[in-house]
């Protein structure tokens, strides 16, 4: 059976390469071209994309006797992902565009892509599982095993339709066994470092990638505000924050301030305390569940961001399509635009889009 | 494993046997450098003066007008800033085509960073000019006109003989990139009104890493890097002597049976391109179909992604090419095609196929078979 594995020039998708042709698949190695190389060269390796980590691609590919192809998805990246990401930010959102990116690009266009090379599945190498439930004939997304490195968070809006034709070769190992397996097998990535970042977004600022992606939509500055619409402080326009930011809010007051709220409609920036940042409940739209809606009141947990810990909680299904969650203890820093994926133990159900903390 | 059928050729070419024979004998007999005075140096030296003077009887020059380069883009390369850094300050003009090869877009663009002023003539939908806007455009200010002799992806001739006839008349030197030429079509410098002229061994079964360019006597060039005296002072670097005997001897062969080669070629196009045109729906060529260079077809397959239909013609074995590759791999619409006024869709449906004298009547037949099943699996999923 020919599968098409998503090549980015790290370990995980390297091995997820090498255990996919132990198994006997036909695999053919591909990487995506998201976003133009950095003109500088020596630029640091931005996620992916980068000619090095295309290289590495190859060579691993070559190394395992499988072909490689680079494939162009610059267009639909920038549609899909970029500005979608940039718009957020202009809104005073805070954008997660890796779940974009898998939702748009990996688990959509590419997996066009592969059935137009004559495959009916394509594997990646992200920390999920998917299991079959012989009870329910449905697919399940499962949290990796390793939880350090779990990235089911980034995949909740798969369903049925593409759960059935997903592979996670890595999702049921470490991190450690994968750099072994890598070692072992002498893969030329076995040691890379692992990227952090936005791919797109050099630096982590994404304030200066916007400047640059869309110069004509940057918002003027505006002003840092108290609770009670006391003026603080400038600021240099609300791309540059996010909720619970603390940097670039020095205004001297003798105290710690954090973004608590943004409003891009008047460019203004609320500020508070530390102590303020945390809210009980959260409403979001554009739910997806992978195998149908929770129950209301059914006591499950919620991830409100990447680097969050599943939060107890209940959750509210609303007229309009949108569902509150309350949760048992409050959480800091419930961003608009962020995904909030809920879990049922190791099993996700599903998620949506915060668009208020409340 | 499946069989490997090369249609590709306009990319690179497979080593003539007797080429590969050639480069190993002078790459252990002549390992002087040539210039040195000892005996060792002097079979060097002899060796390359041998090709100079082979491949000046071969393109219709003179010894003194063929300069050894290390392909195509360093020829291109040295002839429009050779010009460029020997121009009068009032003639700083380049007329060119928007559907050349990178070597000379790019060259171009490094120039007019510099100050040349660059026009681009303009190219229809079957990428011709038109011989009266190079008449209005070529004055006073023209320091060069540079053009292509052959399209590398549609494979359309220029009308090179017009054009050269139009500088040689009101004084302008006329640089032509035969680099898709050679080999293909018979070229006689000495007929031709050219002044410089690019050629790249690798594209007619030579070796890669070295080329040519023709300096018509007279045409006053700078040389593009610094060094020794090499190449009359043009080309400073310690002369690629088993490849410029290697590239003779593909040139040599290459001319020899172009007659029947391309006859053959000829006849392979005919079969594929009938072929496609008769199996499939909703294909058509690109380009000028009565004026290419006999090996090349550019096809565009509505509703069909290129890359997608290049990676599965690869799975099966089959080597063909479309737009450009960028340094990651990853494919971006041709120029050429968008330059003719196609849509980037068009472009990105579009595959070239470009053949050999060592293509045979079965690879064609492989290539019908199979292409169907592809587009139709395209155009399904």
């Amino acid at each position: 059976m020919r599968v098409i594995c998503a090549m980015s020039g790290g370990v995980d998708s390297s091995v997820a390469a090498l255990l996919l042709k132990q198994k006997g698949y036909e695999v053919i190695g591909v990487s995506m071209k998201l976003s133009e190389t950095p003109a500088d060269p020596n630029a640091k390796s931005t996620g992916c994309c980068s000619v090095k980590d295309f290289n590495d691609a190859r060579s691993v590919c070559d190394s395992l006797g499988i072909p490689f192809y680079a494939m162009n998805f610059k267009e639909a990246f920038r549609e899909k992902v970029m500005n979608t990401f940039v718009s957020e930010y202009l809104n005073g959102r805070t954008p997660n565009p890796c779940v974009l990116c898998n939702q748009d690009i990996k688990f959509d266009a590419f997996l066009k892509k592969a059935r137009e090379l004559g495959a009916e599945s394509v594997a990646t190498g992200h920390y999920a599982r998917i299991r079959y439930e012989e009870g329910t004939k449905r697919f399940s997304l499962l949290k990796g095993v390793d939880s350090k490195k779990d990235q089911s968070y980034f995949l909740f809006s798969l369903g049925q339709k593409e759960l059935p034709r997903i592979l996670f070769p890595v999702g049921g190992m470490t991190k450690v066994e994968v750099r072994a397996l890598a070692r072992e097998h002498h893969l030329k990535t076995q040691d890379k470092a692992e990227s952090q970042e936005i791919c797109f977004v050099p630096e982590g600022e994404p304030g200066r990638f916007i400047e640059k992606f869309a110069p004509e939509r940057v918002p003027s500055g505006g002003e840092f505000v108290d609770e009670d619409g006391r003026v603080l402080g400038r600021h240099e326009g609300v791309h540059h924050y996010t909720i619970g930011q603390r940097r670039g809010t020095q205004v001297s007051m003798g105290r710690r301030f954090y973004v608590k709220r943004i409003d891009a409609a008047t460019g203004r920036i609320t500020l508070g305390e530390d102590s303020e940042l945390y809210q009980e409940s959260l409403f979001a739209s554009r739910l997806s569940w992978s195998s149908g809606p929770p129950a209301e009141g059914e006591k499950i947990q919620a991830k409100i961001r990447y680097r969050h810990d599943p939060a107890p909680c209940r959750i509210r299904h609303l007229e309009s399509g949108g569902v509150e969650v309350r949760f048992e203890e409050p959480q800091r820093a419930i961003s608009p635009g962020q995904a909030v994926v809920f879990y049922s133990g190791e099993r996700v159900l599903g998620g949506g889009w915060i668009e208020k903390g409340l | 494993m499946k069989s490997r059928i090369y249609f590709d050729n306009n990319a690179t070419t497979p080593l003539f046997p007797e080429v590969l024979e050639v480069m190993k004998k002078v790459g252990e007999a002549s390992f002087g450098n040539p210039s040195s005075i000892h005996w060792a140096g002097r079979e060097g030296r002899a060796c390359v003066n041998r090709s100079r003077e082979k491949i000046a009887a071969l393109l219709g020059a003179e010894e003194t007008e063929i300069l050894f380069t290390s392909g195509g883009t360093e020829s291109i390369n040295t002839a429009l800033c050779g010009v460029f850094e020997r121009r009068d300050k009032d003639r700083f003009q380049i007329l060119s085509s928007p559907i050349e090869h990178h070597a000379t877009l790019k060259t171009l663009e490094y120039l007019w960073e510099r100050g040349a002023e660059i026009v681009f003539l303009a190219v229809d939908r079957q990428g011709r000019i038109d011989v009266d806007e190079v008449k209005e455009r070529v004055g006073p200010k023209t320091l060069l006109v540079s053009l292509m002799f052959a399209n590398n992806e549609t494979g359309n001739l220029f009308p090179i003989e017009t054009v050269g006839s139009i500088c040689r008349e009101r004084g302008v030197p006329f640089h032509c990139d035969g680099v898709q030429a050679v080999g293909k079509v018979p070229v006689s410098l000495k007929d031709l009104p050219v002044d410089l002229f690019s050629f790249s061994a690798h594209k007619f079964h030579g070796p890669k890493g070295v080329g040519g360019l023709y300096v018509r006597s007279g045409v006053d060039l700078a040389p593009l890097h610094r060094g020794g005296r090499q190449e009359r002072g043009l080309r400073a670097g310690t002369e690629n002597v088993a490849a410029i005997a290697g590239m003779t001897a593909a040139l040599e062969i290459s001319l020899r049976d172009l007659e029947p080669s391309t006859r053959h070629v000829l006849s392979l196009r005919k079969k594929l391109e009938e072929g496609l045109l008769s199996r499939v729906d909703g294909i058509a060529l690109n380009g000028d179909a009565s004026h290419r260079v006999p090996n090349t077809t550019n096809l565009r397959v509505e509703g069909v992604d290129g890359e997608s239909l290049l990676f599965n013609l690869d799975l099966e074995g089959i080597a063909a090419s479309a737009g450009a590759a960028c340094e990651s791999g990853s494919l971006d619409p041709s120029h050429v095609l968008l330059a003719m006024g196609f849509t980037p869709e068009q472009a990105k449906a579009s595959v070239r196929f470009s053949l050999s004298r060592f293509n045979t009547e079965e690879e064609v037949e492989a290539l019908l078979r199979i292409f169907p099943a592809v587009v139709g699996r395209l155009r399904k999923s």
